[in-house]
C-alpha cells in the first residue's frame, strides 16, 4: 500500500514536470497572443541582416520570403495591416498609396487600415534608416481586381 | 554607552552619504554666488550618437550654466537622448540633428546621458557622462571613503573580540525554532516534495528562456532570455546570497534533470539504492574552486556578447543542462555544480559572507552519532549530493548547496538553518586555508570584475565596450547566427579586452594584494610566518564580503535603471509584440523603459560599497587576530591592508561620480 | 544478545503483534534485495541499520528521536544483523534455505523474547 502511494506521487510529479517542460512550445502560441482578424496581414519588422521583414498574410497562410515578398489585397475591400516593431526602429511607407506609419519602436505595434481603390503594384519601403543594409528593405504590395483576387487567392 | 557606539558605527556610512547628498542638493548658486543662471550665454554642445556610444564620452558643464545639446543622429539607426533626472526622451532620427534645451544643471556631480530608443544589442549600455563642475560631491565621496576606512581601523584598534562591526559573531538565531514561522519552515524543508515544488517554476522559466533565446527577437532587451536572466536573475542572486545564502542553488533547474534521472526519482527516496549512473569516483585533484571559477572568468571574457545576444545565452544554458545530465549519469552527485557551473564559484565563495547558513544545532550530538545518515544517506534522504562531505560538521558555507537533504535524512533532527552576523566563519576558515589558492583567486576575480563591470557597462568608455563586443551591431537568434563574424581588427580589440579582464583579475591585482600582505606581515612583525604560505591566502578572504557588496551595488544600478525590461518580458517573452503570455495572461503589465531616480544612483551605491569596505577591514582584523593571536600585531597588519581596501573604495568613488 | 537489547530499547509496549516484526522484516527484505542487486556490502549494511531504525521510529509514531544512544544502538544492531545476513547469503551459493532458516529463527527469538518479557 505504501509503495503504491510512492509510485503515485512519482507519477504525478512526472506529469507536472512534463507540463512544465511543455512551456518550451510557447513560441507556437504566437497566433493566440497576436491580435488577428481573419484578413489581417501581420508584419514583423527586422533589419535586413537579421532576415528582413516577415509577412504573415492569412489568405495565403504562410510567411513569405522577403525577396519575393508581397501583400496581396482586394480592390475595394478594407485592408488591415498589423505592424510589430522588431529589433530597432523601422517605418512602413508606401508612397504611392500615401501610407507612412512613422517610426515604430521595437516591441511596439501599429495597426493601419485603408481601402485600396485602384489595382496595381506598389512598393513598400522602410522609411527610417535601421541598419547598413536598410536600403534592401523593399517589398511589393499588389492590389488585384476582385475577380482576379478570387481566382488567385481563393476564399 | 556601548550600545550607542554600535549603532553609530553601523549607520555611519549611510549617515555620511545622506549628509553629503543633502548638502549637494542646494543649488550651486547658493553655494557659489559667483555663478549666476542669467549672466552666461547659452553654450551649444555638439553631441554625436552612434552604435553604441556618444561623442564626446565625457561632457563638462558648469553648474548654473545654460546649455543646448545639438544631437546629431547616427547614419544607420535611430537613438534616443535622455539625461538622468530629466523627463524628456528625445528621439534622434538617423541622419538628422535634434536640439535639446536650453537646460540648466544646478546640482554639481555626475549625471549620465542614456539612449532611450532600442538601437541594437548594446543599447542599454550606450552611456555618456555629464560632469557638473565644480564636482565637489566627488571630493566628498573620497573623503567619506577615507572616513569609513579610518573609523573602522580605529574601531579595530580597540581590539573587538569575535565581533563584526559591533555585532557579536556568536549570536545566532535558529530559524527553525523561531516562533510562528519556524515550525512552518521546518515542515516545508523536511517535506520531500519541497525540492520539486521550488524547482518546477524555474523549469517553466528556463523552457521560456530556451524558446525565446533560440527563436525570439534577436535584440536582447526585448527577449526573455536576456532581459530576465541578465537583469532580474543576476540581481536577485546577489541579494539572495546576502540574505539567504545559496538559495539560488536550492531552486536551480540546471542540474535537476540529471539528478532526477540518476536518482530515478523526482519526489521520494528510491528503495533500492542503485543510481542510474556509472557512479564513478570524481578525481580529487579536480575537485576544487578552479573549475567553476575559471568558468566564471571565461564567461566574463565573452560577457558583452553573452548578456546581449539571446542565442548565446540560450546556448550557454542548454550546454549547462546537458553537462548537468551528463555529469549525473557518470558521477551521480552534484559534481556538475561543484566543478563546472560558473555561478557556483561566486555563489559559494560569497555564501560565507551571508547571514544564512545550514548548520548542525549541536555538534556534540553529531559527534556521538554513529550512523550519520546526512553523510551516508538514509531512508528519509539521500547522502549529501553536494559532497560537503559531512553536513553535521559544516563550518563553512562554500560547498553546501542548501538542498536540505540533510534536514530530511537526519533522524535526530539536528540540522537547521541559522541566521547570524556576516562573516562568522570567515576568520576560522581563513586561517586553515593557507593553500586554498582557488578561493583566493575567486576573491580577486569577483572583486575586480564587479568594479570593472560598473566601469564598462555603466561608464562612458565606449572603446572598452566595443572591444568586448567585437564591433558587431546586431542582436542574434538562431536564424541569423552568421552576423557574429568579427573582422580581424575587431578580434584584436577583443584580445585587448580579454587581456585586461584576465590580466587584472589573475595577475595585476593579486600581485598588488600580495605586496600589501607582505608589508602587512612585516608591519605586524610576524617573523616566523611566510607571506606566501601563511598570510597571503587568509587575507584574501576579506574580499568575500567586500566583493559581494560591490556586486550588490552594481546589480542595484542595473535593476534601478533597467527594471522595465525584465518585467515586460513576462508579458512578451519572445519580443513579438504580445501584450500577454502564458506566464502572465493579463494585459497591461508591459512597461516603457523608465529608470528609477538615476540621478541619485551614486548616493545609493556608495553607502553599499562603504559597508563592504568596513566589513573588509573588520574581517581582515578578525583573520589577522586568529593568525597572530596578538592584538597589536593584528591591528598593524589590518592597518596596512586597510590602505589597499580603502584605495579600492576611492577608485570605486571615481568610477561612479568622478 | 543484541536481540534482547533490541526489544528492550526500541519499541513501546503498546505496539500490536504483527507490526512488532515490521522493522525487522523490512530490513531483511532490503538486505536480500541489495545483495541480489550486487551493491556494496559496507554501505548497504549501514543503510540497513538506518532503515531498521527508521521503521522502528515509524512504528512507534515518531519522526525523530533526541536520544543519540538509542539511535546508535539500534543502527549498530541493525548493521550487525545485516552483516550476518549478508555473509550468510554470500555463503549460501544460491541455496537460500539456510538463509531463510536464519531469518525465521531470529524472528522467532525476537517474538519469543517479547512473550517471555510479558
Amino acid at each position: 500500500m505504501a509503495i503504491n502511494m510512492e509510485y503515485f506521487w512519482e507519477f504525478t510529479s512526472l506529469i507536472i514536470l512534463l507540463a512544465g517542460v511543455g512551456f518550451i512550445f510557447v513560441p507556437l502560441m504566437d497566433n493566440m497572443f497576436t491580435p488577428a482578424e481573419v484578413d489581417m496581414v501581420t508584419v514583423h519588422l527586422y533589419q535586413h541582416e537579421s532576415g528582413g521583414w516577415t509577412f504573415d498574410a492569412p489568405p495565403l497562410g504562410q510567411t513569405m520570403e522577403h525577396e519575393a515578398a508581397a501583400i496581396i489585397l482586394k480592390k475595394g475591400e478594407l485592408a488591415q495591416i498589423y505592424l510589430i516593431g522588431g529589433d530597432v526602429i523601422h517605418s512602413f511607407v508606401v508612397p504611392d498609396l500615401d501610407i507612412n506609419t512613422g517610426p515604430i519602436s521595437p516591441g511596439k505595434t501599429k495597426l493601419i487600415e485603408f481601402t485600396p481603390d485602384e489595382a496595381g503594384t506598389f512598393t513598400i519601403f522602410c522609411g527610417v534608416v535601421c541598419s547598413p543594409e536598410h536600403h534592401f528593405l523593399v517589398y511589393k504590395l499588389v492590389v488585384l481586381e476582385p475577380d482576379e483576387f478570387e481566382a488567385q487567392v481563393g476564399q | 554607552m556601548k550600545k550607542n557606539k554600535k549603532i553609530v558605527l553601523a549607520t555611519l556610512p549611510l549617515a555620511i552619504i545622506i549628509l553629503l547628498f543633502a548638502f549637494t542638493q542646494f543649488s550651486a548658486v547658493s553655494i557659489f554666488p559667483s555663478v549666476s543662471a542669467q549672466d552666461s550665454e547659452v553654450r551649444v554642445i555638439e553631441v554625436k550618437a552612434f552604435q553604441f556610444g556618444w561623442e564626446p564620452e565625457i561632457i563638462h558643464v558648469d553648474a548654473g550654466e545654460q546649455v543646448i545639446f545639438r544631437v546629431e543622429g547616427d547614419n544607420v539607426v535611430g537613438h534616443g537622448f535622455y539625461i538622468d533626472g530629466r523627463d524628456f526622451m528625445m528621439y534622434v532620427p538617423p541622419l538628422e540633428t535634434v536640439e535639446v534645451g536650453p537646460l540648466v544643471f544646478d546640482t554639481p556631480g555626475k549625471l549620465k546621458v542614456r539612449c532611450s530608443e532600442t538601437c541594437g544589442p548594446l543599447h542599454p549600455f550606450m552611456i555618456a557622462d555629464i560632469i557638473i563642475e565644480p564636482n565637489f560631491p566627488f571630493a566628498i565621496f573620497l573623503l567619506s571613503a577615507l572616513a569609513v576606512g579610518a573609523i573602522t581601523v580605529v574601531y579595530v584598534q580597540r581590539g573587538p573580540k569575535e565581533k563584526m562591526l559591533g555585532v557579536p559573531l556568536d549570536k545566532e538565531i535558529d530559524l527553525l525554532r523561531v516562533r510562528g514561522i519556524g515550525p512552518i519552515l521546518k515542515r516545508a524543508l523536511q517535506w520531500r516534495g519541497i525540492h520539486f515544488a521550488l524547482i518546477w517554476p524555474n523549469v517553466v522559466i528556463f523552457m521560456i528562456v530556451l524558446a525565446s533565446g533560440f527563436f525570439g527577437n534577436p535584440t536582447g532587451n526585448l527577449n526573455f532570455s536576456v532581459g530576465v536572466v541578465w537583469i532580474l536573475w543576476l540581481t536577485a542572486v546577489e541579494y539572495l546570497i546576502l540574505f539567504a545564502g545559496r538559495t539560488w542553488c536550492t531552486i536551480c533547474p540546471l542540474p535537476a534533470f540529471g539528478e532526477w534521472i540518476a536518482r530515478r526519482r523526482i519526489y521520494g527516496v528510491h528503495k533500492l539504492r542503485k543510481p542510474l549512473s556509472l557512479d564513478r569516483k570524481f578525481p580529487k585533484y579536480l575537485d576544487n574552486m578552479w573549475g567553476s571559477g575559471l568558468g566564471f572568468l571565461g564567461v566574463s571574457l565573452v560577457v558583452p556578447w553573452l548578456v546581449t545576444r539571446p542565442w548565446i545565452s540560450s546556448l550557454l544554458f542548454i550546454v549547462l543542462i546537458l553537462l548537468g545530465v551528463g555529469f549525473a549519469l557518470i558521477f551521480t552527485r552534484r559534481y556538475f555544480c561543484r566543478v563546472i557551473c560558473p555561478a557556483n564559484s561566486y555563489i559559494g565563495y560569497h555564501a560565507n559572507a551571508s547571514f544564512l547558513a545550514v548548520r548542525s544545532r549541536d555538534k556534540s550530538i553529531c559527534d556521538k552519532h554513529l550512523a550519520k545518515e546526512c553523510m551516508r544517506g538514509g531512508p528519509k534522504g539521500y547522502a549529501c549530493p553536494w559532497v560537503t562531505p559531512y553536513p553535521g560538521g559544516l563550518t563553512e558555507s562554500t560547498w553546501c548547496g542548501q538542498c536540505y537533504e540533510c534536514l530530511k535524512s537526519c533522524p535526530l533532527d539536528t540540522m537547521t538553518l541559522k541566521y547570524r552576523m556576516i562573516g562568522k566563519d570567515i576568520a576560522n576558515m581563513a586561517v586553515l586555508a593557507k593553500r586554498r589558492f582557488g578561493m583566493a583567486w575567486m576573491g580577486f576575480i569577483r572583486f575586480n570584475l564587479g568594479i570593472f563591470y560598473e566601469l564598462v557597462f555603466f561608464g562612458s568608455f565606449w572603446a572598452l565596450k566595443d572591444w568586448g563586443n567585437m564591433g558587431i551591431i546586431f542582436g542574434v537568434n538562431v536564424f541569423n547566427i552568421g552576423v557574429l563574424t568579427p573582422s580581424s581588427s575587431a578580434f584584436m580589440g577583443w584580445i585587448v579586452w580579454a587581456t585586461i579582464v584576465a590580466g587584472v583579475s589573475l595577475f595585476v591585482y593579486p600581485a598588488i594584494f600580495y605586496g600589501f600582505t607582505s608589508i602587512a606581515k612585516m608591519a605586524a612583525g610576524a617573523k616566523n610566518l611566510s607571506t606566501k604560505n601563511d598570510v597571503f591566502v587568509p587575507f584574501t578572504y576579506a574580499l568575500a564580503p567586500y566583493g559581494l557588496f560591490i556586486w550588490l551595488a552594481f546589480t542595484l544600478n542595473l535593476i534601478l535603471v533597467n527594471w522595465a525590461y525584465p518585467i515586460s518580458r513576462f508579458s512578451d517573452p519572445m519580443g513579438w509584440g504580445w501584450e500577454s503570455s502564458p506566464l502572465i495572461p493579463v494585459e497591461g503589465l508591459k512597461f516603457a523603459w523608465n529608470p528609477i531616480a538615476p540621478e541619485l544612483l551614486p548616493y545609493i551605491l556608495m553607502p553599499i560599497v562603504l559597508i563592504g569596505l568596513a566589513l573588509a577591514i573588520n574581517t581582515t582584523y578578525n583573520i589577522a587576530y586568529k593568525l597572530f593571536d596578538d592584538q597589536r600585531m593584528a591591528f598593524r597588519a589590518t592597518a596596512v591592508m586597510s590602505i589597499l581596501h580603502t584605495g579600492m573604495g576611492l577608485f570605486f568613488a571615481w568610477v561612479i561620480i568622478g | 544478545m543484541e536481540k534482547y537489547y533490541w526489544s528492550k530499547l526500541g519499541k513501546g509496549s503498546d505496539v500490536t503483534a504483527e507490526s512488532k516484526l515490521k522493522p525487522f522484516s523490512e530490513m531483511t527484505d532490503y538486505v536480500y534485495k541489495a545483495w541480489n542487486a550486487g551493491l556494496d556490502k559496507k554501505s548497504e549494511t549501514h543503510y540497513a541499520g538506518a532503515l531498521l531504525f527508521d521503521f522502528i521510529l515509524q512504528c512507534t509514531g515518531r519522526r525523530f528521536t533526541s536520544d543519540v544512544v538509542e539511535a546508535n544502538a539500534i543502527t549498530e544492531i541493525g548493521r550487525k544483523m545485516a552483516d550476518q545476513m549478508w555473509n550468510q547469503l554470500d555463503a549460501s551459493k544460491g541455496d537460500l534455505s539456510a538463509y531463510n532458516n536464519m531469518i525465521s529463527e531470529t524472528a522467532d527469538s525476537l517474538l519469543g523474547t517479547k512473550k517471555a518479557k510479558k
